[in-house]
Parts: C-alpha cells; structure tokens; sequence
C-alpha cells in the first residue's frame, strides 16, 4: 500500500467520530433501501406467485361481471367452438380455522397444460377421484395442512362469507418441487366450490390457451354478452399494479432516509477534507498533485461506502424480514391475500444497495475533494483563508439554493401527473433549501452574537461568535442536520395529516348506528352477500329505523380492476359524502334518476377523469358507457370506485345481492340488543359481522396505523440517524477545537468555563438545526402530501400542522446537542491544557 | 543584475535560482499591499542563501513563489534553467516533487504516518522502490540521529526531533534545492543550534542549494550569502539593492 493511502486510512480511525458518524449514514442509508426494495420485491413475488398459481399458463381469460358466467358458455365455447385448450375456474375467499385461503375450484379433467400439481405422500392415486367424486373434498398444501392440523381424509369446515360448509382433506401438495404460491390456495373440484360459494351453474372465468392472434378475434366475436375475453399477462400487470402506489410511496420513505443519510455522509466527508487541509497543504507542496489528492478523497470515499454497504447489507436484509410482515399486512389489508411471505435475496436489491452506498459516498466526498484542490497550497495551509473563501461563497451558494428551488418549482408545476418528477422536484426544492441554511446560520450568529454577549458574558458571545466564523465546518453540519430533522418533521405532519383528514373522512362516512356484513375477507368478491331470507328479518328487527343497503363488487376493465359501490342512498349517507368535483345538486339528481355515476377522488386523478366524463365497465349486458356526474371524496387504496345507484346496478348487472346494510336504530341504545337479535337470527345460517360506528373507525384506523407501521419504521429510522448524525458531528466539530480550548484553558478559563463554552456552542448548533429544519419540514410535508401521495394514490389530504411535530423536531435537535456536548466537555476537564494544545 | 559567481570563486556555477522582475502583491481591503516590487536576484547552485527580515517583509512570500505553490503577479522564476511560471499548475507540482525540499517552521510532518514513512514519502512520490525507500530512510534517520524512532508517529516526538526529521525528509530526494522557512522558529535556543548543526552537514553531504528564511541574525549566518527582504526590495547585506 502506497504512503498516501496510508495517510488515509490511519487518519480514519483516529478520529473515530467522524468515521462512526459516516459509516452510520451509509450502513443506514442502504440498510433502509435494501430492506424497503427486499420487502417490496418478496412480497410482489409472493402477489405475483399467488396470482400465477390460480392463473397458471392460461395465455387468456373469458370473464364476466360480478355475478360470473354460465357454465353453458363454457361448453358452447369448448364444444361448439372447439376450444379445447380451455379450463373453468370458480374463484373465491375460503377459511379453514383461522387461516385464509384462496379457493379454486378446477375442472381435474381439463386441468392438464394449465396447472401443474405435484401430490404429496399419503393421497396419491386417489387424490383426484376423491376430488370429483365427494363433495366438499379439496386439496391443500402440506405445510398448510400441517399448520391446521389436518391429516389426509379428515374432514373439516371450510367458511365462506360467514357461512360454514362441510370440507374433507383429500390430499396434500407436495411442498417441495410444488409450484410457488400454491401455499395460500384451497384446490377442489369446481362443483364443490360452486356449492361452497353459492354459484352453482356460474363460473368465475374460463381459462385459454390460443396460439395465434386469429383465434383470439374469433373467440372474442362469438362471445354471449357481458363476457369479455383479456389477455392473462395483462391481468397480472393489472393485478401487480395495484400495489404499485403502495410499494411506490415506500420506496420515496426510504429515497428521504437515504437523502438524509448523504447529507451525513456528505458532512462527514467534508469535514475530515476540511479538517486535513493543512495537511493536504503539506502534501502539495512535497508535490502531490491535485488528481493525486482529489483520488485521495474518492479513495476514501469508496473504502468508507464499501464499508458502509457491507453493514448497510446485513442490516438491510435483517430489516427486511420485519418489513416484510408489515408489507404483506398491508397487501392483504387493501389488495389480495398472499399469506406469509419469506424474504428472497433479490441481486438487484442488493446492487441498488451498493449502488447508492457507494455512489453517495463518492457523490458526498465529490465537492470537498474538488474544494480540496482548488485552493491554492499555500491557501490550504492557511485555515483563515478557508472561512473567507466560505464567506465570499456564500453569494454563490445563494444563487444555487434559488436556482435549485426555482427548478424544483417548475418541475412541479409542469407536470401534475409524474410521480419521477414529483419526487425530482422534491429532491430539488429541498437540496435548494438545504443551501440557504448556511446563510442562515452565518447571519443568525452575527446578529445574536451582540445581545447575547451583553447578556451572558464574554465567553457566551465567543460561542455564539464561533458558529458564524467557523462556516466551513458550522455550515454543513448544520444543513446536513436541518435536513435530517426537516426529514422528521416532513413524515410526522404527512401521517398526521393524512390519518386526520381519514379521521375526519370515516367520522362523515360512517354516520349509521350499526354495520352488518359478512367476514371482510373477500373483499369486492361477489360471493360476500348477506343471505337474502337473513337480511329480511334483521331489516324486520324491531330497533330498526331503516337502512341503507349496499352492494360492492370488483370488475376487471382493460384498464384494471373497479370497485363498484351500488348504494340505496339514505339522506344521511348523502348528507355526509363531500363531492369534490361537479355541481352537487346536478350530479345527486343525475345519481338519483340512474342517468349518471360518481366515482371516487382517486380514480379520477388517476385516470384523468372528470366530471361530464365517461367511464366504460363491463355489464351483464356488455361494455356500457355511464356518464360521471361527480367526484367524491375517498381515501381507498385500489385502482379506484364508482359509486351508483341501486337500482342502475340492478338493471346493468342483474343482481339483486346485499354486501352490507348500514342499520339506523329506533333508539342508539338498543345496539346491544340489536347485535344480539342478529347473532340469534344468523346463528347456525351465516356468520356475520355486527358493529357500530364507533368499532369500524375504530377497526379501520387501526389498519391505517398498520398500513403506516412501515412508515413509522422508517420514521423512527431517520430519526435515529439524525440523532446519531447531531451528536456525532457535534462532538466532532468540539473535539477539533481541542487545541483552541486548551488555549483558554491556558489563559486562566476553568474546566467549568471552557465546558460552558462547548456546550453553549453545541446547543446553539442544534438550536439553529432545529430552527432551520423547520420551514424545511414543513416544506417537504406539503410536497409529500400534495405532490407524491397525490401522485401516487390520488388522495386530496389537508395538510394540519401539530405544534407537536415541530416542537418534537426542536427538541430532538436540542436533545442531540446536549448529548454532544458531554464528550468534549468531559475530555477538555480531565486533559491538561498543554497536552490539549499539543492535540493534532 | 549581478552576476552569479561560485562561491569557491572558480569557474561560473550553473544558476540554482533566477528572479526576473518578480512583483507580488496582497490586497487588504481597499489597500494594495506591495510584498515584492519587481525584484531581480540569482543564486548559484550549491549556494545558500539566508532571507532575513521582520514578520511580513515578504520572505515567505518570496520562498512560496521560489517553490511554485504560489504564481507572482508580473515577472518570471527561472529554476536550473526551468521556467516555473510558464509551467502549469500540474507540471509545477511535478517540478517541485523531483527538485525541491521543504522545512518549514511547524515541522508539518504527517501524523498519520510514521516517523520513516515521512522520509519515504517524498521517495515513493518520485517512483523509488519501497526497499531502496526504507532503506534510504533509515540512513537519513541515522544521520540525523533518530535511527531508533522510526517507528514512532510524529506526536511521539520533541520539536527539535520532529525538525530533524523534516529535514531528512526534505532531503531524502537529494533536491537540487531545498527552502526553509523559519526553521528554528519554534525550537528553543540549543536545539536549534543542533538542528541547524543537521541541516548544514546535510546539505554539504547532498550539494544542494538552499533558500533560508529567518528573522534571526544569528541563523543567517549559517549561510553564504544574506539577502535583507525591506519594503518590497532584496537588498544584499552588502548594501547593494538587488
């Protein structure tokens, strides 16, 4: 090894504050991608796997609308149009004990070059006679099976919307060498799962093989009404994509933990440049170029973030498998169940890991190494020389911050649908800002320095002093810091913000006294309905007032799935459902007479719809056009609703079915006796779930809370390294100045003085940090929910600032200064000030 | 100009050193302060040349320029017949990596490296194999007497030792020429006769030509010939202007 990288790498470790505080921000930076970019990419693996397994190699798909389509298509299609390559699949939401299933329900016999499944010991042979041949009987995986308890031949209940049907395990998948994804799906013969879900004579889809493009056409033509044929692939994009938004948002979490974590490293970096200049001086003039010097700096860089990733790594994927729960929670929360996932390493997670490890690395170490070698040797020597140099900066720097602000803005306001842009835009208005601080600082001190000096003393005003006329050290880690604690500040008002005005939303919404529907399970699937005779007399309960009913199915588009919300609107519900766009009073008449839908804030942004625009949805009847009247606000986590009336669901979809009723009580106090009036009704019939107002905003804020457990990691995980950052380079600035101290010290200044000094400095550090990061915070708190969730989602959230968030930030600041105050302090009273002023 | 004569008053020695109308100065706010003011002056190879004046009459200015890591505002610096300021900044730094040493004042030795990895620097930076380096090395040490700590890290070290070393290290390259700025500035009295004992037999044993800024008489006199640095002139300790 060369003396020059020598030099280096014994410079590192004898300054262990700057190098702890460095490799932190690294190990941190990719540990939060890493683990982020793990967990989303595992669980869609896990999505996709789920999906693929009920999908299988069909190239295409014949689907109808919520209430399916006849059995006798299926063998029209097959007979009369000789499509042999077909399979029929009833779908659905099944539990056995407390473990949700997918259900599908398969013809064995036309199985074969669709979907392949291995059978495990103890149900080979017979597995498929038994299959077709028993009713109730179904095929699990053996880990599954396992799980419940259940050997081959036992029988068992399999639930489906509240409702318990009679099961029989035939046999078991073979856990090894079976297809990935099968371990979340509940296989029987299609007629037990048309028994199961009340679908008998209906299928979900059929599925195809076609070979040739001739061959789709002719099968689309002869196609009955209110079927549609879509390409397989397609709909797994279109299933994948929902969860898009979801692994997006997350994403742009851990992009402001990594911009956070190179504000340290760039901090870090600088400093030790900063902090060698006399020595880089030294190393010039014994004729060491500047490449030399400058592939020094990078040298260094490269070490630190190879170092970092390293940790960064192992971190990364130990975070990842926590994450990861989180992640499939809300998967299963909002989109589809895909049941326990288990991290995969993923090679690209790790390069983009290494990637930003060591490309911000070197991108942090870029400026001080260039800084380095600009200046003249003789300047590099001179430490005066640096700070003017800072100084008459200063306006240059200015000029960037707006420059940046001013692209950020314009990035911004030219696009209102890209999300790369948005987060770009972000990235600019933020780094332009981070600029301005040093300014800030420079200014804030100059100005303080005067009246706190009368007040408090010499030594007080010195401190103060101190901060403006050491800028070249003062500066970064103050901005590096503001930006870490903006960082906080920007995550706290966005989930505060967002989970009030959900708050406020679902306190609107749910104004009926009771809910009752089946288990929540099966999400838009058509088989969650109330059984008819059931919702008759629990509607004839004496407590009841009246009731809203509401029917909610998922239709598949060419453009995705669509939640369909068919309501029989009760004055209260209208009252309390906010249109955002439309003339009310025209878009309620255009709801109430069935000319015209409304649909949902999301949707709208999303798919660029309006009001007086049309959407297309598939029919019973075909692909019918329906004129949008209004947008409403919602805060749903699909590709989107379309609100309409009852009686226009009826009449396109032919389908008289009740999901949930919205039940106003004779008197809010009978609840109890309602509940249990239902439970009697339903017991043995049809599990249902009863609750008030006050439980489902209760039940949905918790999954909000859930779907931001994430969020709040990483959170918390930013807040860390923030901390971590503010002491360390804190401490680090102080433990530079030993030298200078021991010189107070030899002037007559006590322990106690000097410690004074140090910690009066460190916290007006933190104060300005803190002071700094707010309007940065709260910046980057409106960008996130305006720009990046209002990209992402389409959510109209109102930004609410707590003054807690902001006082939170400034203590955390101040907390970190205190705390890297005691070090410095410490060390200056135990070493004597002519060793001190011996220090390097 | 004057004309460059050998010092054994021989045949002309080749010229170590050419100032030509060499003008430097500072500005100070509004004010010009005029450092250097279009001197002319020439040294011979294996001269020594002492730069005595009061703090701020420009001597380590002028060794700065001499050494290229600083430009003069006008005029031009001849090395060994090597123009310096027509050379860029690159070719400026090799120029002083092969040719010249430094001593400063500070010491400024390297603490992350080790009391004969100082030396070897400036060895490994002209391309000599680490055996021949380390070798070298511990030849300087011994000559300066430090033999047994060449494994201590400069902190480790007195003032007067950590100079010592600074002066094998300036002259572990053999350069042509070797500047010091003050450098027992920071010793006290004794030392600094010892380090100064060091330099003088260093530079006989390696020939080179040196440039010596003081402020005391006292170390003037080690060298040959005594430049006064006064308001922006040289003036010889002759009297004459140069």
């Amino acid at each position: 090894m060369n003396l020059l990288a020598k030099t280096s790498l014994r410079y590192l470790p004898r300054h262990p504050w700057q190098l702890a505080v460095a490799l932190l921000g690294i190990a941190l930076g990719v540990a939060v991608i890493v683990a982020v970019d793990l967990a989303n990419s595992s669980a869609q693996r896990a999505f996709l796997g789920a999906v693929d397994a009920v999908y299988g190699e069909a190239s295409h798909q014949v689907v109808g609308g919520p209430a399916g389509i006849p059995e006798s298509d299926y063998v029209r299609l097959r007979l009369d149009g000789g499509v042999r390559a077909s399979a029929p699949v009833v779908e659905g939401f099944v539990s056995i004990g407390e473990r949700a299933f997918n259900l599908l329900g398969v013809d064995p016999f036309a199985e074969a070059g669709f979907r392949t499944y291995q059978i495990g010991s103890g149900g080979q042979g017979r597995a498929w006679l038994d299959l077709v041949s028993r009713p109730g009987a179904f095929v699990l995986d053996e880990r599954a099976a396992a799980a419940l308890g259940l050997d081959v031949g036992d029988s068992t209940e399999v639930i489906v919307a509240g409702k318990k049907r009679p099961g029989f395990l035939a046999a078991t998948l073979a856990a090894e060498g079976g297809r990935p994804g099968l371990s979340d799906v509940v296989i029987s013969d299609i007629s037990s799962a048309q028994e199961w879900l009340g679908w008998n004579g209906r299928l979900s889809r059929i599925d195809l093989r076609i070979e040739d493009d001739a061959g789709v056409a002719r099968i689309a033509e002869g196609l009955p009404e209110g079927s549609q044929l879509l390409s397989a692939a397609g709909r797994s994009r279109q299933t994948l994509g929902m969860t898009r938004s979801f692994s997006t948002s997350l994403t742009a979490m851990s992009l402001l933990a990594v911009l956070v974590g190179v504000f340290l490293i760039y901090n870090s970096v600088s400093f030790t440049v900063i902090q060698r200049r006399p020595l880089l001086g030294v190393m010039r003039s014994l004729g060491v170029t500047r490449a030399e010097i400058a592939g020094l700096v990078l040298a260094e860089a490269l070490v630190l973030g190879m170092v970092g990733v390293v940790a960064g790594l192992g971190l990364g994927y130990l975070l990842s498998r926590e994450l990861l729960g989180l992640v499939t929670q809300s998967i299963n929360d909002h989109y589809y169940y895909v049941g326990a996932a288990s991290v995969q390493l993923a090679p690209w997670s790790v390069v983009k890991g290494i990637v930003a490890g060591v490309g911000a690395s070197l991108l942090a170490a870029a400026l001080p190494a260039w800084e380095a070698t600009q200046a003249p040797p003789r300047q590099t020597l001179a430490r005066a020389s640096l700070e003017q140099r800072v100084s008459e900066k200063l306006g240059l720097i200015e000029i960037c911050a707006i420059a940046a602000i001013a692209g950020g803005i314009l990035a911004l306001v030219v696009t209102d649908r890209s999300l790369v842009v948005g987060f770009a835009g972000m990235f600019l208005i933020v780094v332009g800002l981070a600029l301005l601080v040093p300014g800030f600082v420079a200014l804030l001190s100059r100005r303080l320095a005067g009246p706190i000096g009368r007040l408090a003393g010499l030594s007080t005003r010195m401190a103060i002093q101190g901060i403006g006329r050491s800028l070249s050290r003062t500066g970064v880690a103050v901005t590096a810091l503001a930006v870490a604690v903006a960082a906080t500040i920007g995550v706290d008002v966005m989930v505060g913000s967002f989970r009030g005005s959900v708050d406020a939303w679902l306190q609107r919404s749910l104004n009926a006294d009771m809910y009752v529907a089946p288990p929540r399970l099966a999400g838009g699937r058509a088989e969650r309905e109330i059984d008819p005779l059931l919702l008759r007399r629990i509607v004839a309960l004496p407590e009841v007032d009246h009731v809203g009913y509401s029917r909610s199915v998922d239709v598949v588009t060419s453009e995705g799935v669509r939640r369909l919300l068919a309501v029989d609107m009760t004055d209260e519900y209208r009252a309390n459902t906010r249109l955002t766009r439309g003339d009310a009073a025209a878009a309620w008449a255009g709801f109430d007479d069935g000319s015209a839908v409304l649909i949902s804030e999301p949707l709208a942004f999303l798919h660029n719809l309006d009001a007086g625009d049309e959407i297309l949805l598939p029919t019973a009847r075909g692909v019918r056009g329906f004129r949008i009247a209004g947008v409403y606000e919602d805060f749903d986590t699909g590709s989107g609703t379309v609100m309409l009336n009852r009686d226009l669901y009826r009449q396109w979809w032919q389908d008289d079915s009740v999901t949930a009723i919205a039940v106003y009580l004779e008197d809010p106090a009978e609840a109890q006796a309602f509940e249990a009036a239902v439970d009697a009704l339903s017991a043995g019939r049809q599990s249902l779930l009863v609750t008030s107002n006050r439980d489902i905003l209760k039940m949905s804020l918790d999954i909000f809370d859930r779907t931001f457990t994430i969020t709040n990691v990483l959170y918390l995980l930013t807040v860390a390294v923030a901390f971590v950052g503010m002491v360390g380079a804190f401490s680090a600035l102080q433990m530079e100045r030993i030298r200078e101290l021991g010189t107070l010290r030899a002037l007559g200044f006590t322990p106690w003085q000097v410690g004074g000094l140090v910690n009066v400095q460190t916290l007006g550090l933190g104060l300005l940090s803190g002071l700094a990061a707010l309007p940065l915070g709260v910046v980057m708190a409106w960008i996130l929910l305006h720009v990046i969730n209002r990209r992402a989602f389409g959510w109209q959230i109102d930004m609410s600032v707590s003054p807690s968030a902001l006082l939170g930030a400034l203590a955390l600041a101040v907390a970190a200064a205190t705390l890297a105050g005691i070090y410095p302090s410490w060390r200056m009273a135990r070493t004597a000030p002519a060793s001190a002023m011996r220090e390097e | 100009m004057r004309v460059a004569v050998a010092h054994n008053g021989s045949a002309p020695a080749p010229s170590a050193i050419r100032l030509l109308n060499v003008s430097k100065s500072y500005r100070e706010g509004e004010r010009l302060h005029v450092v250097l003011d279009a001197i002319n002056a020439e040294v011979v190879a294996g001269d020594t040349v002492a730069l005595l004046g009061s703090s701020g009459s420009g001597k380590s200015t002028l060794l700065n320029l001499i050494s290229g890591i600083d430009q003069p505002d006008a005029g031009a610096i001849e090395l060994a017949g090597t123009r310096l300021t027509a050379l860029d900044e690159r070719a400026r730094t090799l120029y002083r990596r092969r040719n010249l040493g430094f001593v400063y004042q500070f010491f400024n030795l390297l603490p992350t490296l080790t009391v004969a990895e100082n030396i070897r620097l400036p060895l490994e930076l002209n391309g000599v194999a680490a055996v021949a380096s380390e070798r070298r090395s511990l030849e300087l040490l011994d000559a300066v007497g430090l033999a047994a700590r060449a494994t201590s890290f400069p902190e480790r070290l007195s003032g007067g030792e950590q100079q010592r070393v600074a002066i094998a290290r300036a002259l572990a390259h053999a350069p042509a020429l070797v500047l010091a700025d003050e450098p027992t500035g920071n010793l006290d009295e004794e030392t600094g006769e010892q380090v100064l004992g060091v330099l003088q037999k260093m530079l006989v044993e390696h020939g080179s030509t040196m440039v010596l800024a003081t402020h005391s008489r006292k170390v003037a006199a080690i060298a040959r010939r005594v430049w006064r640095t006064q308001n922006g002139h040289l003036i010889e300790e002759s009297g004459i202007s140069l």
